[in-house]
C-alpha cells in the first residue's frame, strides 16, 4: 500500500490547470464595439432584400422559417456570433456531443399544431395513433432513468423527494400537486386557459394579473406553505427555467412551469421530455434548414427608416455592409433592440428586464465513480446545492457501455445585483470555476478531478430574461412589440417573459405572421 | 563404556535422515501433483499438463543431483537451508499458480518456473543425504535404503493426493501443508540432531518467518481464494479474466465447466445443449431458408456450434461486444473443444461492437436472428430488449425470416419473460413463447418472433442433437399455470419497465 500511496497523491495534486479546456462566452468584442461607436468603415456590399431578420437565436430561425414556408424565399438573416442558434448552442470534446445551453424540449401538448408540425419535420415525431396523439421518436424522449435527487447522502429516483419527507412534507407536496392539477384545467374569465404555451394565447383576465402582480414568495406564503423540502424543489424548478429565487418571479411564471406542462404522446405524457447530446443545437438545424442568405459573424450596428423600408449598416471583423430591406425583424435581445431604434424612436422607453447569467461547465469524465444503487440518470440534482445539477450529454446513446460520460453542469446565478454578478464574470478564471464546480460535486463525486479528461466553462452574462413580478402586465411590456412604422418587428422571448424554446418558436412565427400581414 | 552411546547416536541420526528422505519424496510429487492439476484446469488437456509438468520435474531433479556436486563445506547445515527452501518454494507454488490465474499469458512461465525450481532443489536433497549418510552405511546398503524409501514416499503421495488431499485441503492448502511439512523436517532435525548445534541459531532465523508465512497462508487460504476470486464459486476457477466491459470466469470440476459473467451463470458444460438446441432448432426448423444467420451475444460459441449443424447455412454474423470472451472461445486450446472450434469455422465472421449501434448500420438481411444477451439485469443490458430495439432488428430480418429471444426464467422472472414477449408484440412481431428445464439454470424461456411466423417443422433436424426434437417442442410451448401469461408493460427505452420487472423478480433471490 505505501507503494501506491504517492501516486494517488500525486493525482490529488493535479490542479484544474494541468486539465485540458478552455473559458468561453458569446462574441462579447464585437458585441460592446455597438456601444463603443468607434469609427466604422464604409460598406463593402449592398443587400436588397423582401425581410432582414437580424438575430439567428430560435426567434429567428423560427421567423424566417415561417416566412420560407409562406412562399417568402427573399430573406436573409444576420448573426452575430460565427454560429446561429443563440441559447441553444452545442460544443465537442473527443468526439462527444454536448450542449452550451438550452438543451431540452418537455413533450408538447397536442394543441400546439405550430410547434407538432416543426417536430415532425425534425424527426421527432414518427407518427400518430389511432387517437391522432403523436408518436414521439424513441431515440429522443429521454431514456430511462430519466432523473434522480441527492439528499441526505442518498440518491433517490424523481426530482420530487421521496425519503426523508416529514409529515408536513408530505401533505404540502400532496396539497401542492393537487392545486397544480386544478391549476391546468384553470381557466380565466375570459374563457381562455391561465397556463398555456405559448403564453400570449393565455387567459388576461383578473385571475391572471392578480397572480402577475405578486411574487411567487408571497403566493406560497398566501397559502400557507410551509414546508422547507417543499420550498427548496420549488426554488429548483425557479431556477432552472428562469435563472431566479422565489421571490424575484411572478405567482404566474412560478405556477406556470407547474401547471402549463399538458404534454401527451402516443408513447409519452407530460413528465417526459426530448433530448439529444447536443442539446437543442438538434432544434436549430432542424429550423435552419438550408444556410442560404444567413450571414455570420456581423453585427447590425444603425438601423435607419427609408421611404421603401430600412436601411441596416452592418459590420464584421473586416468589413461592412448595407442591407436595403422592406421589413426589418429584430430577433436580438429587447436591450440590443431598444439601443438600434434609439435615434428612430428616442421616446420610447426601455424594457426594464433582469437577464439571468449562466455559467455552463462541461465535464468529460473517464470512469465515473458512482456510488449507491440509483443509476446516473440523465438529469442528477443535489438537494440544497446552488446550481440545477448534471445532465449526461450521451445519456441518449444507445451503446451499452460508456466509460466516458460527459457531464453538463448547469449554475445560475441567482443574485439581485446583476450587473456586480457579470462584472465578477468577466473577470473569472477557469481554475476558479471549476473548484467552484468540484466543491459543489463533492458529496457525489470525491476525486471528481483525478477522473476529469477535458474541462469547459461557457458563461452566459445575459442568459435568459426573468418574469419578475409585474412584468407581464406592464405597459412598456405589453408594447413592446408592436412594429415600428409598419416596417421594423420584434421577435425574442425577452417579450414573452419566459426564456424556453417554445416561447422563442412562437415568437419567430408572430413576427413573421405580423410581416406577412403587412404584405 | 564410550562405545555404544556413540553407535546409539549414529543409529537414531540414520533413521531421522531416512525418515526425512521419506517425507521429502512424498512433498517433492505432491508439489508436482499440485502444479499438474492447476494446468490441467487452466489450460486444459490434462495428460498433456501432467506429462510435461512431470517431465520438468524429473528433468529439473536431474539438474539439482548434477549441481549437488558443487555443494561441499557442512552438509547437514546444506541439508537444513534447503529444506527449508524447499518448503517455501514448494509451499507457495499453490497459492502464487492460483493467484496468477488472472494472467493466462503469464501463468505459463510461472508454472515451469516452481516446479523447475523445485524439482531442482528435491534433486539436491536426495544426493546429499547420500553423502551425509555414506559414513554410516556401506555403499550398497545407503543406495538400497534411500531409493526404497523415496519410491515409497512417492507412492504415499500419490495415494494420499486424489483420496485425502484434494478433497479436503483443495489445492491450496494442500500446497501449503506440505510446505509446512517440508519446514517440519528442518525443525525435527535442527532439534533431534546435535550436530546442528553450531549453525541451530542462524537456521531457526530462516525456518521461524517462513513456518510463519505458510501458516498464516494455511489459515488465511480461505480468504485468499476469495479474494483472488471477490467471491466464492463452488468449483475451482480455472480460468479469470477481465474485460473492460465484464469479468469473464470459467470455474471447472472434474464433471463440468461453467462459465460466469460478472458473477452469473451463463452456462453449464453438462446440459448448455438443452439450452443452445433449443435457443436455435426450434427457429431454424421452423424456416424455409436458413442461409444467412445474425447471432448478437453468444461470444461462447455455443450457440454457433448449433447453428452449424445446419449444413444449409452459408454465413454467420457473430456480433458480441467482447474480445475476450471471444479469445477464450475461438482461440483457447481447451474451452474451444466445448464448441466443436464453431467460432474457427470459415462460415463465421465475428465483430466485436456494440450491439445496438451495429443493428442500426447493418444492412444486411438474415433469414434468423439468435439475440443471445445477458439478462436485463441494469439499465445498458436493459435497452437490447426495447421495443426501439425490436424494431431495428425486426429492419434487418427477411419477410419470411424470424428472431428468437434468450428471454430469462418464465418461473422465477415470470414478469419479465412475459413483459419481453409483449414488447416483441409491440414491436410488430408474432411471437411464440417457449420454455424448458435446463438443471443448472431452471426453468427458462425463449421467444420466437417473426414478422409473419408460421410454426410449422418445415425443415428437418440435424442428425445427433441430444435434447430437441418436434415432440418436446410441442410440450415447451405448453405454459403451465404458473408461468403462464401475465398482463405487463411494453419495455421502451423512456421506462426501462423490464429492468424495474428483472429487478422484483430477481431481487428476493440475490439477496440471500
Amino acid at each position: 500500500m505505501a507503494g501506491l500511496s504517492p501516486v494517488v497523491s500525486s493525482c490529488n495534486k493535479r490542479t484544474w490547470n494541468d486539465i485540458p479546456g478552455q473559458l468561453n462566452m458569446p462574441n462579447a468584442r464585437l458585441g460592446h464595439q455597438l456601444r463603443e461607436s468607434i469609427s466604422l468603415p464604409n460598406p463593402s456590399k449592398t443587400i436588397r432584400t423582401q425581410v432582414l431578420i437580424i438575430g439567428g437565436g430560435i426567434s429567428g430561425l423560427s421567423a424566417r422559417r415561417w416566412l420560407q414556408k409562406a412562399g417568402i424565399n427573399d430573406v436573409w438573416l444576420l448573426e452575430l456570433e460565427s454560429e446561429v442558434g443563440g441559447n441553444a448552442k452545442s460544443g465537442s470534446m473527443q468526439g462527444l456531443q454536448h450542449p452550451l445551453g438550452a438543451h431540452y424540449l418537455p413533450v408538447p401538448q397536442p394543441d400546439q399544431p405550430e410547434l407538432l408540425e416543426f417536430l415532425q419535420e425534425a424527426g421527432c415525431i414518427i407518427g400518430h395513433d389511432i387517437n391522432g396523439l403523436p408518436e414521439y421518436n424513441p431515440y429522443f424522449l429521454c431514456h430511462d432513468p430519466m432523473e434522480r435527487l441527492f439528499l441526505d447522502g442518498r440518491w433517490m429516483e424523481g426530482l420530487v423527494p421521496s425519503f426523508g419527507l416529514s409529515e408536513l412534507d408530505q401533505k404540502e407536496f400532496q396539497r401542492f400537486f393537487e392545486q397544480m392539477a386544478t391549476l391546468k384545467k384553470a381557466l380565466g374569465q375570459d374563457g381562455k386557459a391561465l397556463f398555456k404555451f405559448p403564453l400570449r394565447v393565455g387567459s388576461r383576465g383578473p385571475e391572471w394579473l392578480d397572480l402577475e402582480q405578486q411574487s411567487f414568495a408571497s403566493w406560497l406564503e398566501l397559502h400557507h406553505y410551509r414546508s422547507p423540502l417543499l420550498f427548496e424543489y420549488l426554488r429548483y424548478c425557479c431556477k432552472d427555467d428562469y435563472g431566479a429565487d422565489l421571490s424575484q418571479v411572478s405567482a404566474f411564471a412560478g405556477l406556470h412551469y407547474h401547471a402549463a406542462r399538458q404534454g401527451k404522446g402516443a408513447n409519452a405524457s407530460s413528465d417526459d421530455v426530448l433530448v439529444w447530446p447536443e442539446g437543442n443545437a438538434f432544434l436549430v438545424k432542424a429550423l435552419m434548414g438550408n444556410a442560404s442568405q444567413i450571414v455570420t459573424g456581423h453585427l447590425a450596428y444603425q438601423l435607419q427608416l427609408n421611404k421603401k423600408g430600412v436601411t441596416v449598416q452592418t459590420l464584421s471583423a473586416n468589413e461592412s455592409y448595407q442591407i436595403e430591406a422592406q421589413s426589418v425583424i429584430l430577433a436580438v435581445p429587447a436591450s440590443v433592440a431598444h439601443r438600434l431604434l434609439q435615434p428612430i424612436r428616442p421616446q420610447t422607453p426601455a424594457l426594464n428586464l433582469q437577464r439571468a447569467p449562466w455559467v455552463i461547465t462541461n465535464l468529460l469524465i473517464d470512469n465515473l465513480p458512482e456510488k449507491g444503487r440509483m443509476s446516473l440518470c440523465w438529469d442528477n440534482v443535489l438537494h440544497g446545492s446552488e446550481s440545477v445539477g448534471y445532465v449526461i450529454a450521451n445519456h441518449q446513446l444507445t451503446d451499452r457501455y460508456k466509460p466516458r460520460r460527459l457531464l453538463s453542469h448547469y449554475w445560475p446565478l441567482v443574485h439581485e445585483n446583476l450587473a456586480d454578478v457579470r462584472q465578477s464574470l468577466m473577470n473569472l478564471t477557469r481554475e476558479a470555476w471549476l473548484e467552484k464546480v468540484e466543491n459543489e460535486l463533492k458529496p457525489v463525486y470525491p476525486d471528481l478531478r483525478a477522473h476529469t479528461l477535458e474541462a469547459n466553462v461557457w458563461i452566459w452574462g445575459h442568459g435568459m430574461v426573468r418574469p419578475s413580478t409585474g412584468l407581464l402586465s406592464s405597459q412598456v411590456f405589453m408594447e413592446a412589440t408592436k412594429p415600428v412604422a409598419g416596417r421594423i418587428f420584434f421577435a425574442h422571448t425577452d417579450y414573452s417573459g419566459i426564456s424556453v424554446f417554445e416561447e422563442a418558436f412562437d415568437q419567430g412565427i408572430r413576427a413573421a405572421q405580423e410581416v406577412l400581414q403587412r404584405g | 563404556m564410550v562405545e555404544p552411546q556413540p553407535k546409539k547416536r549414529k543409529d537414531a541420526f540414520s533413521f531421522f535422515l531416512l525418515v526425512a528422505v521419506f517425507v521429502i519424496a512424498t512433498c517433492g510429487l505432491v508439489y508436482e501433483l499440485v502444479a499438474g492439476a492447476l494446468a490441467s484446469y487452466l489450460l486444459g488437456d490434462s495428460v498433456l499438463q501432467f506429462s510435461t509438468v512431470i517431465g520438468v520435474y524429473l528433468c529439473a531433479m536431474g539438474v539439482g543431483s548434477y549441481l549437488s556436486k558443487g555443494i561441499d563445506g557442512d552438509l547437514v547445515r546444506w541439508f537444513v537451508r534447503l529444506e527449508l527452501l524447499v518448503g517455501l518454494v514448494g509451499g507457495i507454488s499453490g497459492p502464487l499458480l492460483y493467484a496468477s490465474f488472472h494472467y493466462l499469458n503469464s501463468f505459463a512461465v510461472l508454472l515451469y518456473s516452481l516446479v523447475g525450481l523445485t524439482g531442482i532443489l528435491v534433486g539436491i536433497e536426495i544426493p546429499l543425504l547420500m553423502r551425509i549418510l555414506s559414513d554410516r552405511f556401506s555403499f550398497k546398503e545407503l543406495v538400497s535404503r534411500v531409493f526404497a524409501v523415496d519410491y515409497l514416499g512417492a507412492l504415499l503421495a500419490s495415494l494420499l493426493f486424489p483420496l485425502l488431499l484434494v478433497p479436503y485441503l483443495g489445492l491450496i492448502r494442500t500446497s501449503l501443508f506440505f510446505g509446512l511439512i517440508n519446514t517440519g523436517v528442518a525443525w525435527w532435525i535442527l532439534y533431534r540432531i546435535d550436530e546442528t548445534r553450531p549453525f541451530r541459531s542462524e537456521a531457526v532465523k530462516l525456518a521461524v518467518p517462513i513456518s510463519l508465512l505458510l501458516l498464516t497462508g494455511m489459515v488465511a487460504a480461505e480468504k485468499m481464494t476469495a479474494w483472488v476470486e471477490g467471491s466464492l464459486y463452488p468449483d475451482p476457477i480455472i480460468l479469470a479474466k477481465s474485460s473492460p466491459y465484464q469479468r469473464v470466469l470459467l470455474t471447472g470440476n472434474k464433471k463440468e465447466i461453467r462459465l460466469f459473467l460478472n458473477g452469473n451463470l451463463q452456462f453449464c458444460s453438462t446440459d448448455e445443449y438443452r439450452y443452445h438446441e433449443a435457443l436455435v432448432h426450434a427457429g431454424m426448423a421452423g424456416l424455409r431458408k436458413v442461409e444467412n444467420i445474425l447471432v448478437l451475444g453468444g461470444g461462447d460459441g455455443m450457440a454457433v456450434r448449433e447453428i452449424l449443424r445446419w449444413p444449409q447455412v452459408k454465413r454467420i454474423q457473430l456480433v458480441d461486444l467482447d474480445s475476450v470472451m471471444v479469445e477464450i472461445f475461438r482461440d483457447h486450446s481447451f474451452f474451444r473443444t466445448l464448441n466443436n472450434q464453431s467460432l474457427k469455422n470459415p462460415k463465421v465472421t465475428i465483430t466485436h461492437a456494440d450491439a445496438f449501434n451495429w443493428v442500426r448500420h447493418d444492412s444486411t438481411m438474415y433469414d434468423f436472428i439468435v439475440i443471445d444477451f445477458p439478462d436485463p439485469s441494469n439499465y445498458s443490458l436493459g435497452k437490447l430488449y426495447t421495443e426501439t430495439f425490436y424494431r431495428e432488428v425486426q429492419k434487418r430480418l427477411t419477410p419470411q425470416g424470424a428472431l428468437v429471444v434468450q428471454a430469462t426464467s418464465p418461473y422465477i422472472a415470470r414478469r419479465s419473460f412475459w413483459c419481453i414477449n409483449t414488447t416483441l408484440k409491440a414491436a410488430g412481431l408474432m411471437t411464440l413463447p417457449y420454455h424448458c428445464y435446463v438443471p443448472s439454470f431452471g426453468e427458462w424461456g425463449f421467444i420466437l418472433a417473426s414478422p409473419a411466423y408460421n410454426l410449422q417443422f418445415n425443415l428437418k433436424l440435424p442428425p445427433n442433437l441430444r435434447f430437441f426434437n418436434e415432440t418436446v417442442f410441442r410440450q415447451m410451448l405448453v405454459f403451465p399455470l404458473d408461468m403462464s401469461t401475465l398482463d405487463v408493460e411494453v419495455n421502451k427505452l423512456n421506462n426501462q419497465a423490464l429492468v424495474h420487472y428483472f429487478e422484483k423478480d430477481w431481487g428476493p433471490y440475490n439477496q440471500q
